[in-house]
């Protein structure tokens, strides 16, 4: 079903399906850099809705959303009780990160669910998203 | 010499690649052995501090011999560093754009078959990667590597963080690679003009949703499996992993 506010980053962004073609229509180096880089492909918006509604004319009926900048915002953050504390630093490693982001040392408490891959709270003896028993 | 201090432990040889995360540098460690320093832009840092943890979990849950392993974080006043697995070979941006090479028909299916192979796994960890392309993508000639996980997530239903959004980033890929070495027509849509079977262009229509997208990667893979095999050569099967 079509769905209005899919061009939302959050949703995930879509690469245009004739992107490949379009750089051989194009031609020039210059085409060489506008086809394949991603912030380019965030500016283009309007060409990823013609490629994945071809008959719906760019800018018609689509509601004025304002431009999401950077990456998605719907990212799980990190918090403490997903969090495990570095034996060096004392920094918080987010879950299932086998190095402390801030100094480095390595991690010997990651685990991740054996069954949906997801990282396991330290101290978890259940994956939080499935419920499989840690091993 | 890149930096005023090497990063610890490291020396860097040469820059590979960049983006608006940062720059990616060859580097080799007191041993010989090489790795890639993955150097985070400070102000992106400050922009999006918890973006690198996001890598940083991910890539520590993954094990598969094409996507490279996080063998360390170094952060040193040179900067702060991923050190990655080092994995040989040239983007297909490069094999397509520098060398403008031309992919047969069993090389694309090669490629195609092995990048199914990493989706398969990936989205069996509940990895989606989110940011496939031809730079993202490694050949030796023999096997790929896909990297940049830098904007890959945890798929997240409620948040729209769905396997299938993979799809229509390997169609492209693909498309890439049959645009090779076309010469003819370039006004037409590219599923009016490419030389395809009509299950090839069917399956490609799919994965990049100009038709009802895949439901999941095995279907997805076992599309591409059936309609791009190549019936003619003596095509190695060991090349391909289904």
């Amino acid at each position: 079903m079509f769905n209005f506010f899919s061009h939302s980053s959050s949703s995930g962004r879509k690469p245009n399906p004739n992107q490949a073609v379009d750089f051989f229509q194009n031609g020039g180096l210059f085409g060489v850099f506008r086809g394949s880089s991603s912030s380019d492909r965030r500016r283009r918006k309007g060409q990823y809705q013609r490629g994945y509604h071809p008959n719906i004319p760019p800018q018609v009926g689509y509601p004025n959303v304002p431009p999401q900048q950077g990456y998605p915002q719907n990212m799980q953050q990190p918090n403490s009780a997903s969090s495990a504390v570095c034996p060096k630093c004392g920094a918080s490693v987010p879950a299932g990160s086998k190095f402390c982001l801030s100094c480095g040392a390595p991690i010997n408490t990651a685990a991740f669910c054996q069954n949906c891959g997801k990282p396991l709270p330290p101290n978890a003896k259940f994956c939080p998203e499935c419920g499989t028993p840690r091993r | 010499m890149w930096f005023r201090h090497d990063p610890a432990g490291y020396h860097i040889l040469s820059r590979l690649g960049g983006g608006r995360y940062g720059v990616c540098y060859l580097a080799e460690n007191t041993e010989g052995q090489q790795f890639v320093l993955k150097r985070f832009r400070p102000r992106q840092q400050k922009k999006y501090p918890d973006d690198h943890r996001h890598e940083a979990v991910i890539l520590s849950g993954l094990s598969h011999p094409a996507v490279p392993a996080l063998c360390g974080i170094i952060n040193s006043p040179s900067g702060y560093f991923f050190v990655l697995e080092y994995k040989k070979g040239k983007t297909l941006k490069h094999w397509l754009f520098r060398d403008h090479k031309v992919f047969s028909d069993s090389e694309i299916f090669r490629i195609g078959s092995q990048l199914f192979d990493i989706l398969i796994y990936i989205h069996s960890r509940s990895v989606v990667h989110r940011d496939i392309s031809i730079a993202n993508i490694t050949d030796d000639g023999e096997h790929i590597s896909l990297l940049d996980f830098g904007l890959a997530r945890y798929t997240d239903r409620d948040g729209g963080i769905l396997p299938s959004l993979d799809f229509p980033y390997v169609g492209n890929v693909l498309l890439y690679l049959l645009c090779s070495g076309y010469k003819g027509d370039r006004k037409k849509p590219w599923h009016e003009v490419l030389p395809l079977t009509s299950a090839q262009k069917h399956c490609l229509l799919h994965m990049v949703e100009l038709e009802e997208p895949f439901h999941d990667t095995k279907e997805a893979a076992e599309a591409f499996h059936s309609s791009f095999f190549p019936h003619e050569g003596n095509f190695p099967k060991e090349h391909f992993l289904f």
